[in-house]
């Protein structure tokens, strides 16, 4: 009943004219990255960041930024299916089928199936994260400092686990993210670290230099380097309602895709990605043609599509109710919230109420704003993608480096972005995922603090951490997912 | 690729050396009865001298055929833009944000992209423009504009 009521009052603040109209800002301009290649949900967050800080209020610029990311997962198919390149890094399964039913004269049915599907998810997952949010933030006022250290160590070990190819590599971006995190005066000595001396870095690397870096000039020096190549298999997109037997043949894709996106979608480092491959795999297995996939067939863009939108949406379910980003856009958002001065975390319902439940409504009429969209406009995305990357790349890096001045008005910040673009390229070359830096850079403050606080109620004992009944299960199963990681990777080399 | 994997590897291992050191030397691990500045800082140079060392170990040996970093002629886009973007960030005292804005778009579109003169310095207007209306005018956001142009 609570929930109902706080929905009721969320939709209060999500239907004024402000917010509606920055929810749709958010899902067109979410659709359209996500139609674009080479620029991602991430990137785009990044650099809609220092917008945020002239958004007078947090709740319309969390809208606007979810809005970006859930959107960017409606875009992200259009590419797939028509150029089989992924516009964002979800839609890497609906090239499969989604570009061979395009090849065969389906686009229309491909585009629509997955705009449909990606409707029905969002919305079974929003349902979903308006009931289960509240028992799960309930729940966690009951942590104190040793459990969020142990949370924290949980949810970064599964991030880095989860989103990337190369374990040991993602475990080094983490523990980069951990240090750089570091970066400034020592919050209680007051000590200045890591910082050789620069004045500049006193206070820490600011998260929207960093964001930036590694994100926006990072993915255009690459960009510019691979180039983006493909070619448009067609302009005039038809019959975008599908069939009936296209329906029929989908409707248990989209419900199982839209189960396992959201399951997927609340382990830190699932996500989008995890989420769409998962649901691929689920559905070639309960086919009773499974010599279709890859040869145009509808279920395999109908599950991933779904599952992609629903991970998105339960994504922030961790992070709005134990301040615990999964993937790197969540992370954004979290660090968009801290510039409004609003604390994901447990006291997040109860403190600012308004926040939660005008983002959760704000998504039952996103998703309805994505299906009109993306259904009767589908054709206008396609003619996007005409667009030529020459010019897209210079004007993300005019917004980049005005984004980044604004923040403290000064030359530093763009060099140290620069640097960390540099860096952030060079990693990317050598096949380092820059995301779970990201998300240890957000984490690491409150790792931190809450092990200092930890040691400090048990006068220096580490024993508080397996004596506390939830820190030493929440421990023990980080211990176990390693312990399990490690003898898979052994037999797997054996 | 893999003797591209053990540079970053002895990069990592150094990056390791340094904090361990400063975290031992230049803030200690205890301050009173409380853990130190150091404590943490130690523990991920610790952490990250382990993964860097075990990352070094898994490319060690003669490993597939050698591929080059950059494929033949692509470096020079991604350096160009770098050096477009530092000189931009040297200028901007002198010559300020939107007159950087209009030379950055300019240059960029003239050298990375090969376009026409015209086509360079009209996109580059045309941005600088934008960029104005959006972060002057609507924004708020006090952009400098350069010491030569303001005199």
């Amino acid at each position: 009943m609570a929930s109902f009521e706080g929905l009721l009052q969320g939709f209060g603040i999500a239907l004024s004219p402000v917010n509606l109209l920055f929810a749709f800002l958010g899902a067109l301009l979410g659709t359209a990255i996500g139609v674009l290649p080479g620029l991602g949900p991430a990137a785009t967050i990044a650099l809609l960041l220092p917008v945020s800080y002239k958004i007078g209020s947090p709740v319309t610029a969390i809208i606007m930024m979810a809005g970006v990311f859930y959107g960017a997962m409606y875009g992200g198919s259009t590419t797939s299916i028509l150029l089989n390149i992924p516009g964002e890094a979800a839609s890497v399964v609906t090239c499969l089928d989604g570009h061979q039913m395009a090849r065969k004269g389906r686009a229309g049915p491909a585009l629509g199936i997955a705009a449909i599907g990606s409707f029905i998810a969002g919305t079974i997952a929003v349902v979903a994260l308006t009931l289960v949010a509240p028992p799960v933030a309930e729940f966690a006022l009951k942590f104190g400092p040793p459990e969020y250290f142990a949370l924290t160590v949980l949810g970064l070990l599964l991030a880095t686990y989860l989103s990337g190819r190369a374990p040991l590599k993602s475990l080094i971006m983490a523990t980069l993210g951990l240090l750089l995190g570091l970066v400034g005066l020592d919050p209680v000595a007051g000590v200045p670290r890591f910082d050789f001396g620069n004045v500049n870095l006193q206070g820490g690397i600011d998260f929207v230099t960093l964001a930036m870096g590694l994100f926006g000039i990072g993915e255009i020096l690459l960009s510019l380097e691979q180039g983006v190549i493909g070619t448009i298999v067609t302009t005039t997109i038809r019959d975008v309602f599908p069939r009936m037997t296209d329906f029929v043949r989908t409707r248990r894709a989209i419900v199982r895709g839209s189960v396992i996106g959201f399951v997927v979608g609340l382990l830190p480092g699932g996500g989008a990605v995890i989420a769409s491959l998962v649901s691929y795999a689920a559905e070639r297995r309960a086919s009773p043609h499974p010599e279709e996939f890859g040869q145009g067939a509808i279920e395999g863009v109908a599950g991933p599509e779904s599952a992609n939108n629903a991970a998105a949406t339960s994504s922030f379910i961790p992070l709005l109710t134990l301040g615990i980003p999964g993937n790197a856009s969540t992370a954004m958002i979290f660090a968009a919230l801290m510039i409004q001065g609003v604390t994901p975390g447990p006291f997040l319902l109860r403190e600012h109420a308004d926040v939660f439940w005008g983002v959760a409504a704000s998504m039952y009429i996103g998703n309805a704003m994505l299906l009109l969209l993306n259904l009767p406009l589908v054709g206008v995305w396609a003619q996007l993608l005409r667009v030529p990357y020459a010019y897209l790349a210079p004007i993300i890096a005019v917004i980049t480096l005005a984004g980044v001045y604004t923040v403290n008005n000064t030359a530093f910040d763009i060099w140290l972005m620069l640097v960390i673009g540099v860096v952030g390229y060079l990693l990317r070359k050598l096949e380092f995922d820059p995301g779970p830096l990201l998300l240890a850079f957000v984490l690491g403050p409150i790792m931190e603090r809450s092990l200092r606080q930890s040691l400090l109620m048990s006068a220096g004992s580490p024993a508080i951490f397996v004596t506390r009944p939830i820190a030493a299960l929440l421990l023990i199963a980080a211990a176990i997912f390693v312990a399990g990681n490690l003898l898979a990777g052994r037999r797997r080399r054996a | 690729m893999r003797r591209w994997q053990r540079y970053a590897s002895l990069v990592l291992l150094l990056t390791a050396a340094v904090v361990v050191f400063q975290a031992l030397v230049r803030l200690g691990l205890r301050m009173g009865d409380q853990p130190g500045p150091g404590l943490m800082p130690l523990v991920l140079g610790v952490l990250l001298g382990a993964l860097a060392a075990a990352l070094l170990a898994g490319n060690l040996g003669p490993g597939e055929a050698q591929a080059p970093f950059w494929a033949a002629g692509t470096w020079w886009r991604p350096l160009g833009a770098v050096a477009l973007m530092a000189g931009f960030a040297f200028g901007l005292r002198w010559i300020g944000f939107m007159a950087g804005i209009g030379l950055l778009v300019a240059g960029w579109l003239l050298i990375l992209e090969r376009k026409r003169l015209w086509v360079a310095a009209l996109s580059g207007a045309v941005t600088a423009t934008v960029v104005y209306a959006l972060f002057v005018v609507l924004l708020k956001v006090p952009l400098p504009m350069g010491s030569l142009l303001t005199r």
